[in-house]
């Protein structure tokens, strides 16, 4: 991506930071702007964790506090050098910030919340019991910066490195995985985002983050007890990056800034600064919300209306192949193997506590074909879906994709071996760009290694550039360019699915499992969606459709998979589904069903 | 075994306590599907208001205690209405961030005023009972029995009573509960103030072992949170046995083993559970919603 503005925000503001010692006069008050800033390159982390991850740590004080006393215990008890002890640091919190993401695989919102609370109460209990080595209520007292600014300075440094490092992850493929997370685990899963390493990988980060900032600040005030970080501390935390806006990477360093300057500013009177912050905190949440919410917007700019270049776009068939990256050998090797099997279901049932969703449902999806699941509402078509996906264990059965056992692998890796989808009810990432939606489609496609995009190496903007490209020319192709850089819950139902599929396209699956993609589209939309499915498969894409459209389904399908209450009651080419009596019975069934209560209304 | 018994019977006057907080706790969570963060700070309010009354105007106990009462669920009250109203449909962390914002606000508010420990009377006092050389004092009877009368009192009300149902009806579907004709605000409004006001009970039933000070409720109310989630978190009788099992296990800890340990049990136990267990001993599965 080139030119960010945003990106200039930060940058001056380290240069104002920088100027500050300037202003200010006296050890005492250069002592506070160190804080300032170690406590702006906490909330960095924090921000990254909870505005843009959308995780809760109501505990992070406690990372601030491990860090602190890694660099302390080395420095006073070994007499290492502060450098080493803050890479130590570091290290330290990396690893327990991997074992508090733990408890985030499971737990959500509240809980999550009251977890990462105990940790924050449990931590300084254990610093002030485990005496012997953290010297108990008195603390360590381990050296301070050698002369006047320089602690300053180090913690400038280190701030500046760490924002530029926030920046880049989170405006590249790692944080568009950290947003998906935020916004529908589901979608990002679906999308190949793994929910076990991004969650714990951010944990870790976040609280890096935290432990640099603690051990920084316990060498600038040269002490260190288990009250420096208490449950207090994350709560500013937090204060921090509410006031300065959830998500935004400047806010965090001027809201960590003010809520640390706070209680010097109010020293006089004991306890104004908590009713400030908390105050500020209310306010923000009640008066605006979309401060809260809608992250994105702080911190991304978002791309300007398409320009004229969208008309020299190649079109129709040749475009397509381009965009899903395949170059017809995929074709012409599909037609050959037409009649391998693909995907195999066996012996599929699922129960929904008593509830029989499926029951030993099978069928087989050829290599190149369309193949049509249908069957009346409640029929356990989307359920079928859910299982492939792995969103939903069935209670027995089998399935197996392109010789793997999908029941073995969890719902990233799915998308990982091939197999791309769409949802019923749209599942995007309603905060981010259309663009950014269908980038994270390429999530699993394009890639680079996570260091890479934190600093920026070349081989990470290539990608970029490569994965934004190919997205825009996918968005074209559905008609959709114009709405890139559009927030997705702006765009209406028709659009969203557009943008949905183009996002399911650019996984590039062996396999694209559609869920009623007709679904709210006019006719003429419906005719262009025929027409698109068509040319998908003719790239080499077997397609797992699930419509209700009945017309849509008999021409465009090779074969047809009918399922009434859980059970498959048909199965086979279009013309033969058509005649049997039983799906006639379960289509007109309902249908006289539905024509009696309008009678009866 | 009389010193086990000791330390038994001392984890429960402490549980007992603890099993106040969660049912408050549990109350909001049960009906409004909200976490209270403020549920300690809001009782240490209501605790500092029986103090000014007790000692300015010199009112006797018990009328400082039914005064309090009914300031904190007019504390509670107001916060419904106020702040917790808005953000129902809003997210989880707007809702976590409020609460947060209340404790700061409570807190620090106090803090301007009180800085110092203060004294707060024992509701009976007296020489402790000796029950074959467990001694238990009557006010950790009385917290004893409070908590379990409250208890009682809730299982009934949200088994039997109209209005129970209707909470019950609310917590699973508001909008139905709505149109099925549940004044759903006054519903939320009513839990509040009973759970503030359950707050305020723990609250001086705790002031007088420590002493009154702004933070005086923060260790408790993390307690209450852990006896919340070991029950099951929205699970009323599992509150009160979570309460009451963390206070006998972690006196057991400070007898037998380290007083110090006793804090970092409680706080550990809560991760340990939410880890292995997070339905809790009594409640139902949390099922994952697609």
């Amino acid at each position: 991506m080139q030119s960010q503005p945003s990106r200039w925000l930060p940058a001056a503001l380290l240069i104002l930071a920088a100027a500050l010692p300037l202003v200010v006069t006296g050890n005492f008050g250069r002592d506070v702007l160190g804080l300032m800033a170690a406590d702006a390159l906490a909330a960095i982390g924090l921000n990254l964790l909870v505005g843009i991850a959308g995780q809760i740590s109501l505990g992070h004080g406690a990372f601030m506090l491990i860090g602190g006393y890694t660099t302390a215990i080395l420095t006073v008890r070994l007499e290492l050098p502060w450098i080493v002890g803050v890479i130590a640091a570091a290290l330290v919190t990396v690893v327990i910030g991997v074992l508090l993401g733990l408890p985030a695989l499971r737990l959500r919102g509240h809980f999550l919340a009251l977890a990462t609370l105990s940790f924050g109460s449990a931590i300084p209990q254990l610093a002030l019991k485990w005496e012997d080595v953290t010297g108990g209520a008195f603390g360590l007292k381990p050296p301070k910066f050698v002369g006047d600014d320089v602690g300053y300075w180090v913690i400038l440094i280190v701030l500046a490195v760490g924002t530029w490092l926030a920046y880049n992850v989170v405006q590249s493929r790692p944080g568009r995985a950290l947003l998906a997370l935020r916004e529908t685990e589901v979608a990002a899963q679906a999308m190949g985002v793994n929910l076990a390493t991004s969650k714990t990988g951010i944990f870790a980060l976040s609280a890096a983050y935290a432990g640099v900032a603690g051990a920084l600040a316990t060498h600038l005030s040269g002490y260190i007890s288990p009250s420096s970080f208490n449950l207090l501390v994350s709560f500013q935390l937090l204060a921090s990056i509410v006031v300065g806006g959830l998500g935004s990477l400047p806010g965090a360093i001027v809201g960590a800034a003010l809520v640390t300057w706070l209680p010097f500013a109010a020293s006089r009177t004991q306890g104004l600064a908590s009713v400030v912050e908390g105050g500020a905190i209310i306010l923000i949440v009640l008066f605006l919300p979309a401060g809260l919410s809608s992250a994105s917007r702080f911190w991304r700019r978002y791309l300007p209306a398409p320009r004229a270049e969208a008309s020299k776009a190649p079109t129709a068939a040749a475009q397509l192949n381009h965009v899903m990256g395949g170059d017809g050998a995929a074709a012409a090797a599909a037609t050959h193997t037409r009649s391998r099997a693909l995907l195999a279901v066996r012996g599929l049932s699922v129960d929904f506590g008593g509830v029989h969703a499926l029951q030993e449902v099978d069928f087989t999806v050829n290599r190149g074909a369309i193949h049509g699941l249908i069957g009346p509402n409640g029929a356990g078509k989307t359920t079928a879906l859910n299982c492939i996906s792995r969103l939903i264990d069935p209670s027995h059965g089998s399935i197996h994709f392109a010789g793997h056992d999908l029941l073995k692998v969890s719902p990233s890796a799915v998308a990982e071996l091939g197999i791309s989808r769409t949802f019923q009810n749209v599942e995007l990432c309603k905060g981010l760009s259309a663009l950014d939606n269908v980038m994270l489609g390429l999530y699993h496609v394009i890639r680079a290694p996570a260091a890479a995009y934190a600093l920026r190496l070349p081989v990470a903007r290539r990608a970029e550039e490569l994965a934004r490209r190919r997205a825009l020319d996918l968005l074209d192709l559905l008609g959709s360019r114009g709405v890139a850089g559009t927030r997705v819950h702006a765009l209406s139902f028709g659009t969203q699915k557009r943008v949905e599929l183009a996002r399911a396209l650019a996984c590039q699956g062996q396999l694209l499992i559609l869920d009623e993609p007709a679904a709210g589209l006019d006719t003429s939309e419906r005719v262009a969606l025929l027409d698109l499915i068509r040319r998908v498969r003719d790239t080499g894409v077997t397609i797992l459709l699930v419509e209700h459209d009945m017309r849509l389904v008999m021409s465009l399908c090779d074969r047809v998979t009918v399922l009434d209450f859980g059970r498959v009651i048909a199965d086979g080419v279009p013309e033969e589904v058509q005649r049997n009596p039983a799906v006639v019975a379960a289509y007109l069934g309902e249908e006289e069903r539905q024509g009696s209560e309008l009678v009866g209304a | 075994m009389t010193v086990f018994l000791q330390y038994v019977a001392g984890g429960l006057a402490a549980g007992s306590l603890y099993a106040l907080v969660a049912l408050g706790l549990t109350l909001i969570y049960k009906t409004t599907g909200v976490v209270n963060f403020a549920h300690g700070e809001m009782a240490m309010v209501s605790t500092f208001f029986a103090y000014i009354v007790l000692t300015t105007y010199h009112v006797p106990y018990p009328l400082a205690f039914v005064s309090a009462l009914m300031f904190a669920a007019l504390l509670g009250i107001l916060v419904e209405r106020g702040l917790m109203r808005w953000v129902q449909q809003a997210s989880v962390l707007s809702q976590i961030m409020l609460t947060l914002g209340l404790f700061l606000v409570l807190n620090g508010a106090m803090s301007t005023r009180f800085f110092e420990a203060l004294p707060f009377p024992q509701p009976i006092g007296g020489t402790p009972f000796n029950f074959g050389g467990v001694r238990v004092s009557a006010d950790s009877l009385l917290i004893l029995g409070l908590a379990a009368a409250i208890m009682l009192a809730l299982y009934l009300f949200f088994r039997y009573t109209l209005l129970g149902i209707a909470l019950r009806a609310t917590a699973q579907n508001l909008t139905v509960a709505r149109l099925m004709g549940v004044r759903v605000g006054r519903v939320y409004s009513t839990t509040w103030a009973v759970a503030a006001a359950m707050g305020a009970v723990a609250g001086m039933l705790f002031a007088p072992t420590t002493a009154l000070y702004p933070a005086f409720m923060g260790d408790i109310a993390i307690k209450g949170f852990a006896g919340a989630i070991i029950g099951g978190l929205g699970n009323l009788p599992g509150a009160v046995l979570g309460g009451l099992l963390l206070g006998v296990l972690e006196n057991l800890i400070a007898g037998y083993i380290s007083t110090e340990l006793k804090a970092f049990f409680a706080f550990s136990l809560i991760l340990l559970v939410l880890v292995l267990r997070p339905e809790g001993i009594m409640g139902a599965p949390v099922r994952r919603r697609i």
